[in-house]
């Protein structure tokens, strides 16, 4: 998955689990806690935390019928950021153009933004999807602070 | 997450505390459903205690206020400036009011 040159510098984590709605915030926990070593800020992790979350509750909600499935996330980070891999094996996307435009859904009672959100709150994004294979999804969120600034969130203003 | 509906006046109040995601997003939609049908005036979501928000809570805040009856105002309460700024992104602060205040009408974003 690239950055060979790094390999020795970076953390992977990998973590599968069932595509159950329950695990969504394991994902979301497992990925702000190892990205906890970076210097990002309360705002930085909140988009983190939504990316992932929207990466995996995707792969819950689209990728498999009632027979279930896995999902597959793994977590590379290093110096510069972190990059997140989420995989499902499922039925795959048709037309991702079309998908990845706000507002899309093919499921009713959702509004069809979870990749607008994925595309705003990371520094870079993957999508490659399959019919019939899985669809896989991969993104980068870097610190924006430089290095030594103290990390502040503007979060939070009570005692 | 943890749910409770109570009353202020005629305003039924939903206070939601926890994460609101994929998981927990269908019974934050029954417990609005049903404080809607209860019947009363606005129904007030008060969000000072929900930690997270993403789309999944954004599609059922967005349902309720398209099923709101007429006359009835759909109210977001004190939401953290995380979950703010997610709202705004969404654009939901323009068609949802937004209470910062303790309790009644605050500042109303506009
Ligand atoms: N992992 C996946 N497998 C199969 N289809 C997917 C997958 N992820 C997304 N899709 C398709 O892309 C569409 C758009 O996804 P997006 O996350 O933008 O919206 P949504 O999930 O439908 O609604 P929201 O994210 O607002 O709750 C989905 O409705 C679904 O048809
Ligand atoms: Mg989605």
């Amino acid at each position: 998955m690239g950055r060979g040159e790094m390999a020795a510098e970076v953390n992977r984590i990998d973590i599968r689990f069932p595509a159950r709605p329950e695990n969504v915030a394991v994902a979301r926990a497992a990925v702000a806690s190892a990205a906890s070593v970076l210097p990002f800020t309360l705002a930085e992790v909140e988009e983190l935390r939504i990316a992932v979350s929207e990466a995996v509750s995707n792969a819950v909600l689209h990728a498999y019928g009632p027979e279930g499935g896995e999902v597959e996330v793994a977590v590379e980070v290093d110096g510069g950021g972190v990059a997140v891999c989420v995989a499902d094996r499922g039925r795959g996307i048709a037309d991702v153009e079309r998908a990845r435009r706000p507002d899309f859904s093919t499921l009713e009672g959702h509004l069809g933004l979870g990749f607008a959100f994925l595309a705003a709150m990371t520094d870079e994004l993957e999508v490659a999807s399959e019919v019939g294979r899985g669809t896989r999804i991969r993104f980068v969120k870097r610190p924006q602070a430089e290095p030594g600034e103290e990390p502040s969130g503007d979060a939070a203003g009570g005692a | 997450m943890r749910i409770e509906t109570g009353r202020e006046g005629d305003r039924v109040v939903v206070r939601a505390q926890g994460e609101i995601d994929v998981r927990t997003a269908p019974g934050l939609r029954r417990a609005l459903d049903e404080a809607v049908a209860a019947g009363g005036g606005d129904l007030v979501v008060d969000m000072a205690a929900v930690t997270f928000l993403d789309s999944s809570g954004l599609g059922v805040l967005l349902g309720r206020l398209r099923r709101m009856p007429p006359g009835r105002r759909l109210v977001l309460r004190r939401p953290r400036p995380t979950v703010r700024a997610l709202l705004d992104l969404a654009g939901v602060t323009r068609l949802v009011a937004v209470e910062d205040g303790e309790d009644g009408p605050g500042r109303n974003g506009g």
